[in-house]
């Protein structure tokens, strides 16, 4: 082949062009340390790349609902434990109370005032709050669901012949369950509506603090008495007691689901992103040895082109 | 016996090399000439004169007349030439939409932080907080957040790739332009040629011109060119003449029909549609027309999607200030985005003004409850497109895995073709190129024989000085 002058020359142009691109492409690797910095470069990778990120962000917002959810029922756990205190306090109480020892007005003065401690506590518990929600309140996170009152319809005549309007609980929330979802098609019942498990628990107390007042203790019922005494009352306190502890364990059994959830998306996220890097993580090792041999091949065509284009002519033998 | 025709035959010898000389010089003035194709003169012996006759010598056959110029030959092989055309031409397509698809690539940057993808992550991400604290009012300012970063992202891209099609516009308009131009040009060295040729010579370096204007013109339209009994020029584009005799036909561009009436085709004179067969141009309208096109009609579908799964189930909900019709009905005010398409998806300006209208609650009045949140929250997995065979997500992962691909078989297409365009040029140029050395000995060549020409001519001069000064001298 007959070779020209320009010939030479376009070559020599074109392939330190070549040369510089593939330098300027592995530096740009190393530099960045990722495979491809456009979809075009590699539309396999970057196609696996778009969907793990996509899925590492769905993880994400599963773990942020993890935790807000296992905050909540551990929080539920511990208002539930100090209900079951209480009632095993108010058992306590009711058993000392059927003691005969004891005169009307002692266990009113000693032991109606203290029961009406623990309903006041067991109200409380009731309405206890996260972040400003109410947990025990169904649906109805945003207002107090337990509220004691007096109920001024029904007077009643208490141990000394004086008259007494008994105490009340009114629910204001509902029984909405709430479900929160830790994965695609997983939801876990987040909450346990204060009623009717607490409602009764309460409801059983303030009977039993009613009785007291009464001086209402045995059965058969005395003349004149028409609610339950303080014998029928702890049976009711004993069984909504354990009502409670029904409810805990089967929260217990639902926080060990988040937690097993939440375990398991940690692990599914630390996968993922172990299959991300492998996807768009340069290998630098690789990389660097690539760019070093790449910066050898570019000096020996810059010498080779340096050659090719100031090479002695003809001209430069001639007189 | 010397005689003054000798003389005559060295000084045709002599004015013959000079004029190689020059020839050689122009070759050299021309060696990085663009388009230039080196000449050579074919030199050829003259003709030669009878001795018959001469009292002397009988019948020894003819006497050489000395050297003369037959012709200055142009290296130049129009076979090259027309393969050549066709495959730089295929190199300029690609390379026009690998050019065009790089910058849109650039600009949509889905491999970012800044991709849609991650938008409508971030907007699913949002649902899925407010669906575990629904009562929390600072979600909903971030969910709104998160929303309107995605539309923005929907609207930012229809107004880039718009954009860019516009460009693509203004680009086909000037290449249209160029086209006119190298055709008027080619019409008129067509003329020129003709004409020099009727008279017998060789218009070398108009020809050079002329296929450097035709180089031009099918890199730009895929133009193909043959050459005619007179030496004028025919180039057509796809069968329809563009350049006939000395006459050049002047394409136009209108607008398209509506809705599209912003872009611009290529019209012939004769009101058809130019469809270039390959090229600069045709690259150029492939892009504007189909890929671009097709990406816009991709986003309209995911933005559609994004608009109606959203809504669907919005409207079913309630949040804590959300007006409960009665009887019971879809609250379509309360639809989460408003628009159907990429171009006018919009967060519902009345949630932004109030975010206790974003709907959490399957029934009004649940401040806890989470059931709409939820099920919005799952669209992200739910395939609602092609047909239920996809989620939206896994649509618009499809539509920029698709991108990619086009891009990146252009611009292996662009290398590819480059590569056989770049082995044609080499043999034409290694036909019709100039090679420095090769002129050296050409001159070197050219030079010697002038001075042994001019030796000969100075020979002669002396032998007739001898004649004419010396001899008959006897007795003087």
């Amino acid at each position: 082949m007959r070779i020209t002058n320009l010939m030479m020359v376009n070559n020599a142009i074109q392939n330190i062009a070549d040369n510089q691109e593939k330098l300027s492409k592995l530096q740009t690797r190393v530099a960045t340390q990722k495979q491809f910095q456009t979809a075009s470069e590699d539309p396999v990778r970057a196609s696996a790349s778009l969907s793990l990120r996509s899925n590492l962000r769905t993880l994400e917002s599963y773990s942020d609902t993890a935790a807000t959810t296992s905050n909540w029922m551990n929080t539920t756990d511990y208002a539930l434990d100090k209900l079951e205190q209480i009632g095993i306090q108010a058992a306590d109480l009711i058993l000392r109370g059927l003691n005969d020892s004891l005169s009307d007005s002692e266990r009113y003065t000693a032991l109606a005032t203290e029961m009406n401690d623990l309903i006041n506590q067991a109200v409380e518990i009731g309405n206890t709050s996260v972040n400003g929600q109410f947990i025990f309140a169904g649906y109805q996170v945003d207002q107090k669901p337990f509220e004691l009152g007096v109920d001024t319809l029904t007077t009643l005549v208490d141990y000394n012949g004086g008259s007494f309007n008994p105490r009340v609980v009114n629910y204001t929330g509902d029984t909405g369950s709430m479900q929160r979802s830790l994965g695609p098609d997983q939801m876990v019942t987040m909450n346990m509506p204060g009623s009717p498990s607490i409602l009764t628990f309460i409801q059983d107390l303030i009977t039993t603090s009613t009785a007291l007042t009464q001086g209402n203790i045995h059965l058969p019922l005395e003349p004149g008495f028409t609610l339950p005494t303080l014998q029928e009352s702890l049976t009711k306190v004993q069984s909504s007691t354990n009502l409670i502890n029904a409810n805990r364990t089967s929260n217990g059994a639902r926080v060990r689901q988040v937690e097993s959830a939440s375990n398991f998306l940690e692990t599914v996220k630390i996968e993922t992103m172990d299959l991300l890097s492998q996807k768009e993580d340069a290998n630098l090792a690789e990389g660097i040895a690539l760019l070093t041999n790449q910066q050898t091949t570019f000096q020996a065509v810059l010498e080779v082109s340096q050659r090719a284009i100031s090479a002695l002519s003809l001209f430069d033998y001639m007189r | 016996m010397p005689s003054l025709s000798s003389i005559t035959t060295s000084l045709q010898a002599v004015l013959t090399q000079s004029h190689v000389l020059e020839i050689t010089e122009h070759n050299i003035a021309n060696a990085s000439t663009p388009g230039y194709r080196r000449q050579a003169a074919l030199l050829t012996a003259a003709v030669p004169s009878s001795t018959g006759g001469s009292e002397y010598v009988n019948s020894a056959g003819q006497k050489g007349g000395g050297v003369t110029i037959a012709k200055i030959q142009r290296f130049n092989l129009e076979f090259f030439d027309g393969r050549f055309r066709s495959v730089s031409a295929e190199t300029k397509n690609w390379e026009a939409q690998t050019d065009i698809l790089n910058q849109l690539e650039a600009t949509l940057a889905e491999t970012s932080e800044d991709g849609l993808l991650p938008k409508l992550d971030q907007f699913w991400a949002g649902w899925q907080s407010l669906a575990s604290d629904p009562t929390n009012t600072s979600l909903r300012g971030v969910l709104l957040d998160d929303a309107s970063a995605l539309a923005t992202a929907f609207n930012r891209r229809m107004a880039q790739i718009d954009q860019l099609r516009s460009d693509q516009n203004l680009s086909v308009v000037s290449q249209v332009e160029k086209v006119n131009s190298l055709a008027d040009e080619v019409a008129s060295l067509n003329a020129e040629i003709a004409h020099v040729l009727s008279i017998g010579e060789q218009p070398n370096d108009l020809m050079d011109k002329r296929d450097l204007a035709l180089d031009q013109l099918s890199e730009l339209t895929g133009s193909v060119s043959h050459e005619q009994k007179n030496g004028e020029m025919v180039v057509s584009i796809g069968g329809h003449v563009l350049v006939v005799g000395h006459e050049a036909i002047k394409l136009t561009t209108k607008p398209k029909a509506a809705p599209d009436s912003g872009m611009l085709d290529v019209y012939w004179a004769d009101n058809q549609v130019l469809v270039p067969p390959s090229g600069k141009l045709k690259g150029t309208l492939e892009v504007r027309d189909q890929i671009l096109v097709d990406q816009i009609a991709g986003l309209d579908t995911l933005a559609a999607g994004v608009i109606q799964q959203v809504n669907a189930i919005h409207v079913t909900g309630y949040g804590p200030t959300t007006a409960v019709p009665v009887p019971p009905a879809l609250k379509t005010e309360d639809n989460f985005f408003t628009g159907s398409n990429a171009r006018d998806i919009q967060v519902n300006n009345a949630l932004v003004l109030d975010p206790g209208k974003i709907a959490t609650a399957d029934a009004p009045g649940q401040a806890g409850n989470n059931a709409v949140a939820l099920q919005i929250a799952g669209l992200k997995t739910f395939k609602g497109m092609l047909s239920g065979t996809a989620s939206l997500n896994e649509f618009y992962n499809a539509q920029v895995t698709d991108l990619a691909v086009t891009t990146q078989r252009a611009a292996t297409n662009t290398y590819q073709h480059g590569l056989v365009a770049k082995a044609l040029s080499d043999q034409r140029e290694s036909v019709a190129g100039v090679s420095l050395d090769e002129e050296a000995a050409n001159m070197a060549k050219a030079q010697k024989a002038y001075q042994a020409a001019a030796r000969m001519l100075t020979t002669f001069d002396e032998l007739l000085d001898l004649v004419i000064n010396r001899m008959g001298l006897a007795g003087r």
